[in-house]
């Protein structure tokens, strides 16, 4: 057995994220109308492709979606009272407790 | 103890008469948004970042105080539950009464206000609707497929499930600021009325 790990959590947080789908997602290539529209907003915004699967759990009420990636960029992706820094150490941590491993 | 000492939050939030510049704007914001006039504590608590509180009043606009695949009030039972969930005397007490202004009656407002939902006549399906809410508000991260499949047996939609994730953890949200500032719950269901 390889000794390589390539989480760095334990598995008691990395096993949550093989429980198997839950609720459906609006993947890319299925996305239309409203949805594909808010998710081609996201990509030129970010320049990036692939919907990152946080964002496409936002796929069923695009309107929300808009708001979640404007408040997102308004508090957290951008220095504040608090520097980015640190806003991603809270968010880290935050995260660990309530063992979110995405 | 005077009653009319004002209230005082753990971490300092600027009053109605204090807001100068950016927040007294976002202030206003909300004024011409809800026709009222006093500013709820829970929107004072976001006074560090006006920018975000004007977010945060069109935000719940969007997703809770809007008919969307979910009822207003089934929006309003899930606030309601997932607050009490989380011990949240703020929200639980104006979420239940925006419950009752959506045409609930008094005997669920009481029951959602004392947890005990079995007392306040739902369907088997809001039934259903609302052990959901405990799972998610409780513990996300062990919902299986199984419990979304016992959902979608009951009738709900793939959209109408995601609708009450969102709201579900819009109120994690909110019921840890009103929580973690002590906002002092405003007693709406008692008076049955909300502050202008």
């Amino acid at each position: 057995m390889s000794e390589e790990k390539t989480l760095l959590m334990p598995d008691y947080i990395q096993a949550i994220s093989q429980l198997g789908e839950k609720i459906k997602l609006i993947q890319d290539a299925d996305a239309t109308g409203d949805t594909a529209v808010a998710y081609d907003e996201w990509r030129a915004k970010s320049g990036r492709t692939q919907m990152p699967g946080i964002l496409k759990c936002f796929g069923h009420c695009p309107d929300f979606l808009r708001h979640v990636m404007r408040f997102s960029d308004t508090v957290h992706f951008s220095e504040g009272h608090l520097s980015r820094r640190h806003k991603e150490m809270i968010a880290s941590y935050v995260s660990y407790l309530n063992r979110c491993p995405y | 103890m005077s009653t009319k000492e004002p209230a005082v939050t753990k971490i300092k939030v600027i009053e109605d008469a204090d807001a100068t510049g950016e927040v007294a704007e976002a202030y206003d914001y909300w004024r011409a948004s809800s026709g009222r006039t006093k500013v709820p504590g829970i929107l004072k608590s976001l006074s560090a970042r006006p920018d975000f509180l004007k977010q945060a009043v069109d935000f719940s606009n969007t997703i809770q105080f809007s008919d969307g695949h979910l009822s207003c009030r089934h929006k309003e039972m899930i606030g309601s539950y997932a607050s009490y969930l989380n011990s949240c005397p703020y929200c639980l007490d104006s979420h239940a009464f925006f419950m009752k202004m959506q045409g609930a009656s008094d005997e669920a407002v009481n029951a959602f206000m004392e947890g005990n939902l079995e007392k306040a006549g739902l369907t088997g399906a809001e039934l259903a609707l609302m052990k959901y809410v405990e799972l998610v508000s409780k513990a996300a991260y062990r919902t299986t497929p199984e419990d979304v499949q016992t959902l979608r047996d009951a009738g709900w939609k793939e959209e109408q499930i995601s609708e009450a994730v969102y709201i579900i953890a819009l109120f994690a949200m909110f019921n840890r600021i009103a929580n973690a500032f002590g906002v002092p719950v405003q007693n709406y269901v008692a008076m049955g009325k909300m502050t202008p």
